[in-house]
């Protein structure tokens, strides 16, 4: 396995290709961007999300994968289309008014709510990639109280993690 | 020949928990199979991407673009032991009276002494179910609510206490997530671990493929079991006196339909009826946010409800509260801007940083029983259509500016809509008495094939003004006691 730590913020890499990897660096930019203070205002990119979209397309069945790599093809085709470059290349702004074109077009829409969806899970279910140890969504939007605090959060259903507890 | 089971029951929600545990306590022979896992209520806690994985469906859009319209709607319903019921609200509410006019308007439904089928028609059922699952009113209103009581107390239109399947343990751990106390009476609780415990058998994590019959036994086929495929992938058949379909208004019609009911039956009318007349009560809701921090997630959501305008004349549309979705996560994934566009970036994550700071109400519109759920016979995918119309859109514009009305008069200093979605769907199988109106008669057994029944929200006339799960069990119980009167199994010539 090629190790890509430094690239993307995350231990290891099992399953998305590197231009996959800078695709969904692109769109974690998007749709969780981080704040001027990483460190108390992070997105999910500083806390590793891409190895919760990595190790989440991992163990998906085939078609179902096959679905996500369709989805980048036909994001990063509508950019090359509009900026002549796709989707990890262009500025922000256009990034923006893609993924709304994206939206607006009734044959994409349900892939622009999946792959919202991958990084808003990545994000707000409180992920953290195995090396980072830093502020997280739930202590950042402060989400907690009975019940809530005290979960111990199990992501061994994540290669990322598992591969990490047990002792790798 | 001899059968597996007296009765094999298909989904184990609102429809086909309240009728396993009848048979299985009048002694028959009953399987559960359920597509879902079998989660007991101390598997469950707040954390919520696995609950969500768990114990949900992945949402499923409606494909109305096919239509050539413009919105979608989320249907998220339960996929574990208990149905939706594991994950409901736990709102009871009886159906109100006119909805069973409406009922006799759509299938001409009526009672076995051929008189519109009424409340009375269902009383007992309804009074045994609240027995069953410790009904009562839910007056420990959260903060939340409290204060969007007041902003509606000064448009002249006070919240009351909904009643809900809930007793006095409830410690307000919320109910999205499967409810980490016993105090939730759903299904599981109140039905399956009971049926469970006298010997019925739950086969979870398989899924029904096909509904078997024989088309040798006369007049009518004659249901013979089912097949389905398990845990380890493997496809198993099962044979039963009876089946009992329950899989909830999406899965059902798709069953009966891969099952090739049209074709046995000749494509009878009733079989074309299959998977028509989809109805979802059409929800959005719309969040304030308030100076105070209410952390309006750890609650009993839905405790109060205003039905002052929930009749179709009086404007179509109910409200209840307070909801926020119980976590960031799905909380995230309802909000949209004021074009009601999804949000994303910076705007959406401003509003989530504010999230301890919001109460929401849960809009459920009166809509029409106009969509449909089929599957494509060039790709087969499963395919759901509900068009939201112009009246539709009416009443959801009226009730949301009523509620941001409210939230204002309330102190709240702005607030946010968000996505169409779903979890009340009904209808793809209507009971009545003319075939080619229904599904299924008033007994809830096909019009088609023999000794098969369908006992879930498939089964409603037309959509009701209530939340549907009590009405459901209701219904489930009512066709138990058919079976038990009649005597079914044991005057049932084996084939
Ligand atoms: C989040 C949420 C909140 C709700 N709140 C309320 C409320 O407060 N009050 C209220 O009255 N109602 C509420 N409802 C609605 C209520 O739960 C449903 O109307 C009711 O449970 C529907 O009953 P059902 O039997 O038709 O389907 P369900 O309860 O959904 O049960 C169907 C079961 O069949 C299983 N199944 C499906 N396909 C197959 C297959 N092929 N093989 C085997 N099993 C299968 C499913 O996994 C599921 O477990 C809520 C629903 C949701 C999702």
């Amino acid at each position: 396995m090629q190790n890509r730590t430094i690239d993307f913020g995350v231990k290891e890499i099992y399953f998305l290709s590197e231009d996959e990897c800078k695709f969904f660096e692109a769109l974690c930019e998007t749709i969780v961007p981080e704040g001027p203070d990483p460190a108390t205002d992070p997105g999910a990119l500083t806390i590793g999300a891409i190895s919760y979209i990595d190790s989440l397309l991992y163990d998906l069945p085939k078609n179902s994968q096959q679905h996500f790599r369709e989805a980048i093809k036909l994001l990063d085709k509508d950019c090359k289309n509009k900026f002549s470059k796709n989707f990890a290349a262009i500025k922000p702004e256009q990034r923006d008014s893609a993924l709304r074109d994206f939206y607006f077009n009734s044959k994409t829409r349900e892939m622009m709510f999946d792959l919202r969806s991958l990084v808003l899970e990545g994000f707000y279910s409180d992920y953290r990639d195995p090396s980072y140890s830093g502020v997280t969504a739930w202590e950042y939007i402060e989400f907690g109280g009975k019940r809530i605090s005290d979960i111990k959060k199990d992501w061994s259903f994540l290669k990322a993690w598992k591969d990490h507890t047990d002792g790798r | 020949m001899l059968k597996d089971y007296d009765a094999i029951v298909i989904g184990s929600g609102a429809g086909g928990g309240p009728i396993a545990w009848k048979l299985t306590e009048a002694g028959k022979k009953v399987a559960i199979i359920e597509a879902g896992g079998f989660y007991m209520t101390s598997d469950f806690n707040r954390f919520e991407l696995l609950a969500l994985r768990n114990l949900w469906w992945k949402p499923r859009w409606t494909s109305n673009h096919e239509l050539g319209l413009k919105d979608e709607i989320a249907l998220g319903m339960g996929r574990c032991v208990g149905g939706s019921t594991t994950i409901f609200t736990a709102v009871a509410h009886r159906m109100p009276e006119w909805n069973y006019r409406e009922w006799f308007e759509a299938t001409r439904l009526r009672n076995e002494d051929g008189v519109p089928f009424s409340q009375e028609d269902l009383e007992k059922y309804y009074e045994q179910v609240e027995r069953d699952t410790s009904v009562r009113e839910y007056t420990e209103w959260d903060e939340g609510l409290k204060k969007i009581d007041q902003g509606f107390r000064k448009l002249g239109y006070p919240f009351y206490p909904v009643k809900a399947y809930v007793n006095m343990k409830c410690d307000k751990s919320g109910c999205l997530f499967g409810c980490p106390t016993e105090a939730k009476r759903g299904t599981l609780v109140s039905y399956i671990i009971p049926s469970v415990l006298l010997g019925a058998e739950v086969i979870y994590n398989s899924t029904v493929t096909k509904i078997l019959f024989s088309s040798d036994t006369g007049d009518k086929p004659r249901v013979k079991g089912v097949e389905f495929v398990n845990e380890k992938g493997e496809t198993k058949r099962l044979e039963s006196k009876i089946v009992i379909l329950a899989a909830g208004a999406m899965n059902t019609p798709l069953i009966l339909l891969d099952s090739g009911i049209e074709e046995v039956s000749g494509f009878s009318q009733s079989s074309k009826q299959i998977g028509q007349n989809f109805g979802v009560n059409t929800a959005t809701i719309v969040f304030g946010k308030f100076d105070d921090v209410l952390n309006n997630w750890l609650l009993h959501p839905l405790s109060g409800q205003m039905e002052e305008f929930a009749q179709k004349e009086k404007g179509g549309f109910l409200l209840e509260a307070s909801e926020v979705m119980e976590g960031p996560l799905s909380f995230a994934e309802f909000i949209v801007d004021e074009d009601g566009m999804p949000l994303w970036g910076s705007r959406q994550k401003e509003i989530l940083r504010g999230y301890k700071h919001y109460a929401g109400v849960f809009i459920n519109i009166h809509d029409s029983n106009d969509g449909r759920v089929f599957r494509d016979q060039a790709t087969g995918q499963e395919k759901f259509h509900k068009p939201i119309t112009t009246s539709d859109k009416q009443k959801i514009e009226k009730a949301r500016s009523m509620c941001r009305e409210a939230f204002l008069a309330a102190g709240a200093k702005e607030t946010v809509n968000s996505i169409y979605a779903s979890h009340h769907v009904q209808g793809t199988c209507r009971m009545g008495e003319d075939p080619s109106m229904s599904v299924v008669n008033l007994n809830c057994e096909s019009h088609d094939i023999g000794g098969l029944f369908v006992v879930d929200g498939s089964v409603l006339p037309s959509v009701i003004d209530a939340n549907p799960s009590l009405t459901i069990m209701a219904i489930s119980l009512r066709v138990a006691n058919y079976l038990q009167e009649t005597n079914i199994f044991e005057n049932m010539i084996e084939n």
